[in-house]
C-alpha cells in the first residue's frame, strides 16, 4: 500500500519532467519568441525617435540594426544564449529551487503574480465546486430514486441542456442578456469588485464615513504623495484619522474598498453570481448522471435486496446503505477539484474579465511572456499530479475493499 | 498480416502503384518538362520512403482493421443492436438529422456563396463556382473576382438597353451578334453570400449590421449615422397627438423624438441609400461585415468535420496502443502504461494553448495538436477489452490452429471488442467540438478568416449590444452538441446496456 503511494510520488519527478520539457522546447524553438520581440519593439522604437530627431541621427541607428553585442545581450537576458538543453537543465534547476523566474512584461518574479493571482481564481472556482456539488448529490439521488418518473424525464432535460451548453458560453449568453447592455441590467459586466460606485446606485448605501484627501493637513499628505486631490480616504486608511472631524462626512462615491465588510460582501457576491453559475453549469451535467448511474448500480446489487429481505423500510436501504457506497465516485473527485476549477478558469476568467490565474495564463500566452507561461504549467501540472494521488489515497480510505499494490 | 497481404495482394500492389505515383508527381512538379528537379531530391526520397513504408507495413493493417470494423458492422450481434437503435426514436431521428445536415454542409458552395454557379457571356455558358475569372473576361473592369451580385445587375440593365436599342433600330454590329448569342445571364446559389467577403461596399451603415428582418434595429443604425431626411421643423405637439397619434412623445426633447420617429418609420431615407431586403441577411453580419448565416453554416462543416477527424485519429491510436498493451502484456504493458498515464497527467487545455498559440497552426496542425494529447482516453477501454478476450476459449482455438498474431488481433479479437469504441464516440464528438470553439474563442484556433463559431462568439463578447452575434453560434452550438448527445445516449442504450434491476 505504502509503496504504491511512494511509487507514485516518484513516478510524478518523469511525469513532471516530460510535460515542462515539452513545453519548453517548442517555446525555444519556434519563432517570434521574447528576444525577436525585444528586437522589434528596439527598432520601432528607433524608427520613432529618428523621425523625432529629423533624421540627424547616424545611418545605422536610423536602419535599427541591432549589433552582434547587442543580440548577444539581448538572448543573455532572455536565456535564449545556451543550447536548449542547458537553458532546460538550468531552469528545472531553479525551480526545484522554487524560483521560477521573472515575467517579461511584469517586471515581477512569476511567483508573486501567482500568488497575488491564485487566491482569486480559487475563491470564484471552489465556490462553485461546492455548490454543484450541493445542487449534483441531492438532485442525482432524487433521480435515481425516482428512476423513469416525470421528475426524472423532465430534469434529464436540465441535464442534456447543461451537456449542450458548456459552461463558458452560457457565460457569454447571459452576459449579454443580462449585463445590462441589450435587455436587463441586473448583473455587472465582469471583473471582481466593483471599481467605481455611483451615487444613485444600491451599493452607496454601504459606504463608509471618509473625506477627501485634499482635507488633509500638508504635513500627513507628505507622507502619502500617491493621493490627488479628489481622491477619497476611507474610515479604515491610517491618515483618515488626520481628517478634521467636521469635514468628515458620509462617501457618497468610492470603490469596493471604501464600502462597509457588509458592502463589500455584497458587492463580491453581486459580481460572483455570473462566473459561480457559469462554473456550476459546466460541471452540472457530469456530476448529475455520475450521481444517479452510481446509486442506480448499488440499487441492483445483492446487499441491498438482502437489506430489503431484512425488512428495513426503502428510505434506510437508500439512504444508509446504498447512498453511502455510491458516493465513492462522487467523493474521490475532491481530489480533482484544483485542476478541474483551473481548467475552468482560462475561459470563464476569460469572459468576466476576472484578473485570476487563468487570465494571467491567457495574456503570458498571447504577449509570448514564457517565465509566467511555463510557471503556470508548472503549477497546473502539480496540481494535476496531486490531484491524481489525491483521488487514488481517498479511494483507499473512502473504501477499504479497494487496495493498490 | 502476411496473410491478409496475399488475400489482398491485388488490391495492395495497385495501391502502392497509385501512392508511388502520386508522391512522383507531388515531389516532381516540373517532370514533364525539365526532367526530374534536383533541388527536391532529398524531400523525394524521404516521401518515396514514407510511400513504400505506408505500402508495406501500414496498407495490410489498415486493410485487416477495416476488415474487423467490417466484421463488426456485419455481425448479427450489431444488426440486433441497431435494430435497438433504431425503435430509440429521439437518437435514431437525431442521427438522420445531423448526418444529413453534414452531407448537405459539403454541398454548400452550391447553396451558400458569393460566386455564381453559371454565368452566360457572348452565347457562351462558364462554369464559375470553382474557378478564377478575370472581371475582364466578363466585359466588367478590372482583373480581380467580380462581384457576381453586381454583375447581375449590370447584364439585367445591359440587356434592356440593348433591347431598346434594337427595338429603335439603332442596333450596333455587337447587338446584331447578340440575337443568335442570346441575352447574357447569371446564375447566382440561393443564397448568393460567401462567409469570406465583406460586404461592406454593399451595405449602408457599419458593421456589424442587424439581421435585415430587424427593420427596427436597421433604422436605428440609419439614424444614428445620419442616413434620415430629417423633417424642416419639429413636429408640433397638436401634430403628435393627432396626425401621428402618439400623445406619449408630446414633450420628449427633439433628439429622441427624432430618433422614435425615425425608428416607428416615418422618415425618408437618403437618395441613393437603400434598405436591404427583408431576407437579404439572415443573421446580420459580423464586425468586419461578412455574412453571419453564411459563416455559421460553412463553420458548421469545419467543426462538425474537425471533431470527426479528431475523434477518428485519437480512435486509431488508442485502439492499436490499447490492442497492443492488451494483447501482448508484460513489459511492454507496463512500460507503456506508465507513458500513458505521464501523457494523460498533462494539463490538457492549457497545453493545447500553449502550443497553438506558439505554432498558429493551420487545420491539420490543429488536429495534430489536439489528437497529441487526446488519444489516451481509447486506449485504457480496448485494453481492458484486450484483456478480457484474450483468455477466452476462441482465441485459444484459432492459436491452436496456427493463426497469426496479427490476425487473432484483427480478425478475432478486435471485432468483439468494438462496443467502447461505438458507444464512446458521440460524446468524444461533443467535447472535441467543444474544445474547438474554446481554443477559437481564445484566438488560439484556427488561421484567421476561417469561419468558426468560437471567433464569433469571441467578437460577441465585445460587442455585447449586438445579440445576434451571440446568439446565432451559441444556439448552434446548443442545438448540434444537443443532437449529438441524443444521438449518443442512444447508442448507449442499444450498445451498452445497464439494466438496473430495481426491486421497488
Amino acid at each position: 500500500m505504502y509503496s504504491y503511494f511512494i511509487r507514485r510520488f516518484l513516478l510524478m519527478i518523469p511525469t513532471f519532467i516530460g510535460i515542462t520539457f515539452l513545453c519548453f522546447t517548442v517555446t525555444r524553438f519556434v519563432p517570434g519568441g521574447p528576444v525577436e520581440q525585444a528586437v522589434l519593439r528596439y527598432q520601432q522604437a528607433m524608427s520613432q525617435t529618428s523621425e523625432g530627431g529629423g533624421g540627424s541621427s547616424s545611418s545605422q541607428t536610423t536602419q535599427g540594426q541591432i549589433s552582434e553585442e547587442m543580440m548577444q545581450r539581448l538572448k543573455e537576458i532572455y536565456g535564449f544564449d545556451k543550447p536548449f538543453y542547458q537553458a532546460y537543465a538550468k531552469w528545472l534547476w531553479r525551480v526545484c529551487h522554487l524560483d521560477l523566474g521573472v515575467s517579461d512584461t511584469h517586471s515581477r518574479p512569476v511567483w508573486d503574480l501567482i500568488k497575488e493571482k491564485f487566491p482569486v481564481s480559487i475563491i470564484f472556482g471552489l465556490t462553485g465546486f461546492l455548490l454543484s456539488y450541493t445542487i449534483c448529490i441531492p438532485l442525482g439521488v432524487w433521480k435515481a430514486v425516482k428512476h423513469s418518473s416525470t421528475f426524472d424525464t423532465a430534469s434529464s432535460v436540465l441535464v442534456f441542456i447543461g451537456y449542450s451548453i458548456p459552461g463558458w458560453t452560457a457565460g457569454v449568453l447571459l452576459l449579454m442578456l443580462l449585463g445590462g447592455n441589450a435587455y436587463f441590467d441586473l448583473v455587472p459586466l465582469g471583473g471582481k469588485e466593483s471599481a467605481a460606485i455611483q451615487p444613485g446606485s444600491y451599493l452607496s448605501q454601504y459606504l463608509q464615513k471618509g473625506g477627501v484627501a485634499a482635507d488633509l493637513p500638508e504635513t500627513v499628505r507628505k507622507e502619502y504623495p500617491k493621493f490627488k486631490d479628489t481622491d477619497t480616504i476611507n474610515s479604515n486608511h491610517p491618515a483618515y484619522q488626520h481628517i478634521p472631524t467636521e469635514k468628515r462626512a458620509q462617501l457618497t462615491t468610492g470603490k469596493h474598498d471604501d464600502l462597509t465588510w457588509f458592502g463589500r460582501f455584497l458587492d463580491t457576491a453581486w459580481h460572483m453570481i455570473l462566473p459561480v453559475f457559469c462554473y456550476v453549469l459546466g460541471l452540472f451535467a457530469s456530476h448529475t448522471v455520475l450521481m444517479k448511474n452510481s446509486l442506480m448500480e448499488n440499487l441492483g446489487q445483492d446487499y441491498v435486496r438482502t437489506a430489503f429481505a431484512k425488512g428495513l423500510s426503502e428510505n434506510v436501504v437508500i439512504f444508509k446503505h446504498a447512498l453511502r457506497n455510491s458516493l465513492i465516485p462522487i467523493a474521490t473527485g475532491l481530489g480533482h477539484m484544483l485542476s478541474i476549477i483551473l481548467a475552468g478558469s482560462y475561459l470563464i476568467e476569460k469572459v468576466f474579465n476576472i484578473h485570476g490565474f487563468g487570465l494571467l495564463g491567457y495574456e503570458s500566452l498571447i504577449a509570448r511572456d514564457y517565465p509566467v507561461t511555463l510557471g503556470i504549467l508548472v503549477i497546473g501540472s502539480m496540481l494535476k499530479l496531486f490531484g491524481n494521488i489525491v483521488s487514488d489515497f481517498l479511494y483507499c480510505i473512502i473504501d477499504p475493499r479497494i487496495r493498490f499494490s | 498480416m502476411k496473410e491478409t497481404y496475399e488475400n489482398n495482394q491485388k488490391l495492395i500492389n495497385t495501391i502502392a502503384l497509385l501512392v508511388f505515383w502520386a508522391a512522383i508527381y507531388a515531389m516532381f512538379p516540373a517532370l514533364g518538362e525539365k526532367g526530374i528537379n534536383p533541388d527536391y531530391s532529398t524531400e523525394a526520397a524521404i516521401s518515396f520512403g514514407l510511400a513504400v513504408g505506408a505500402v508495406v507495413y501500414l496498407l495490410p493493417l489498415l486493410i485487416a482493421a477495416l476488415g474487423s470494423f467490417g466484421m463488426f458492422f456485419t455481425s448479427p450481434i450489431f444488426k440486433r443492436r441497431w435494430r435497438k437503435f433504431q425503435s430509440l426514436k429521439r437518437g435514431y431521428y437525431a442521427f438522420i438529422l445531423i448526418i444529413s445536415l453534414f452531407v448537405l454542409s459539403f454541398f454548400a458552395e452550391f447553396l451558400i456563396n458569393g460566386k455564381a454557379l453559371f454565368v452566360k457571356y457572348q452565347g457562351s455558358i462558364h462554369f464559375t463556382l470553382f474557378s478564377f475569372e478575370s472581371a475582364r473576361s466578363f466585359g466588367l473592369k478590372g482583373y480581380g473576382v467580380p462581384n457576381y451580385r453586381m454583375m447581375k445587375q449590370v447584364y439585367q440593365t445591359r440587356n434592356s438597353e440593348r433591347a431598346e436599342r434594337i427595338k429603335n433600330g439603332t442596333a450596333t454590329e455587337e447587338d446584331q451578334n447578340y440575337k443568335h448569342w442570346g441575352d447574357d445571364w447569371v446564375m447566382l446559389p440561393i443564397y448568393p453570400y460567401g462567409p469570406l467577403e465583406s460586404l461592406l461596399d454593399e451595405l449602408p451603415c457599419r458593421p456589424p449590421h442587424p439581421p435585415t428582418w430587424l427593420t427596427g434595429r436597421w433604422r436605428q443604425a440609419f439614424f444614428e449615422e445620419s442616413l434620415f431626411v430629417l423633417p424642416e421643423k419639429q413636429p408640433t405637439d397638436e401634430e403628435l397627438k393627432t396626425k401621428y397619434n402618439r400623445p406619449d412623445w408630446v414633450g420628449l426633447d427633439i433628439a429622441k423624438l427624432y430618433r422614435e420617429m425615425a425608428v416607428a418609420g416615418l422618415f425618408e431615407l437618403k437618395p441613393g441609400v437603400k434598405m436591404p431586403g427583408t431576407f437579404q441577411h439572415l443573421l446580420g453580419t459580423d464586425d468586419r461585415g461578412r455574412d453571419v448565416f453564411a459563416r455559421m453554416v460553412y463553420g458548421f462543416r469545419t467543426s462538425l468535420s474537425f471533431a470527426l477527424v479528431v475523434c477518428f485519429f485519437c480512435y486509431v491510436i488508442g485502439i492499436t496502443i490499447g490492442a497492443l498493451l492488451g494483447y501482448y502484456g508484460g513489459t511492454f504493458d507496463i512500460v507503456m502504461q506508465r507513458f500513458v498515464e505521464i501523457w494523460s497527467a498533462m494539463p490538457f487545455l492549457y497545453t493545447v494553448m500553449i502550443f497553438a498559440a506558439i505554432m498558429i497552426p493551420n487545420f491539420w496542425m490543429l488536429v495534430g495538436i489536439l489528437v497529441m494529447f487526446k488519444w489516451m482516453g481509447m486506449t485504457y477501454y480496448i485494453r481492458a477489452e484486450f484483456l478480457r478476450e484474450k483468455s477466452k476459449d476462441y482465441v485459444a482455438a484459432a492459436r491452436a490452429i496456427g493463426c497469426t498474431d496479427g490476425a487473432i488481433i484483427f480478425r478475432h479479437i478486435l471485432p468483439n471488442a468494438l462496443t467502447p469504441v461505438i458507444s464512446f464516440a458521440p460524446f468524444a464528438v461533443v467535447a472535441d467540438i467543444g474544445a474547438l470553439v474554446s481554443l477559437d474563442f481564445l484566438g488560439f484556433g484556427l488561421p484567421a478568416p476561417t469561419p468558426s463559431w468560437g471567433e464569433l462568439l469571441g467578437q460577441g463578447l465585445s460587442n455585447l449590444t449586438k445579440p445576434w452575434l451571440i446568439l446565432s453560434p451559441t444556439l448552434a452550438m446548443f442545438c448540434t452538441l444537443l443532437l449529438v448527445s441524443f444521438i449518443g445516449e442512444a447508442i448507449r442504450e442499444a450498445f451498452d446496456p445497464k439494466q438496473y434491476s430495481r426491486l421497488r
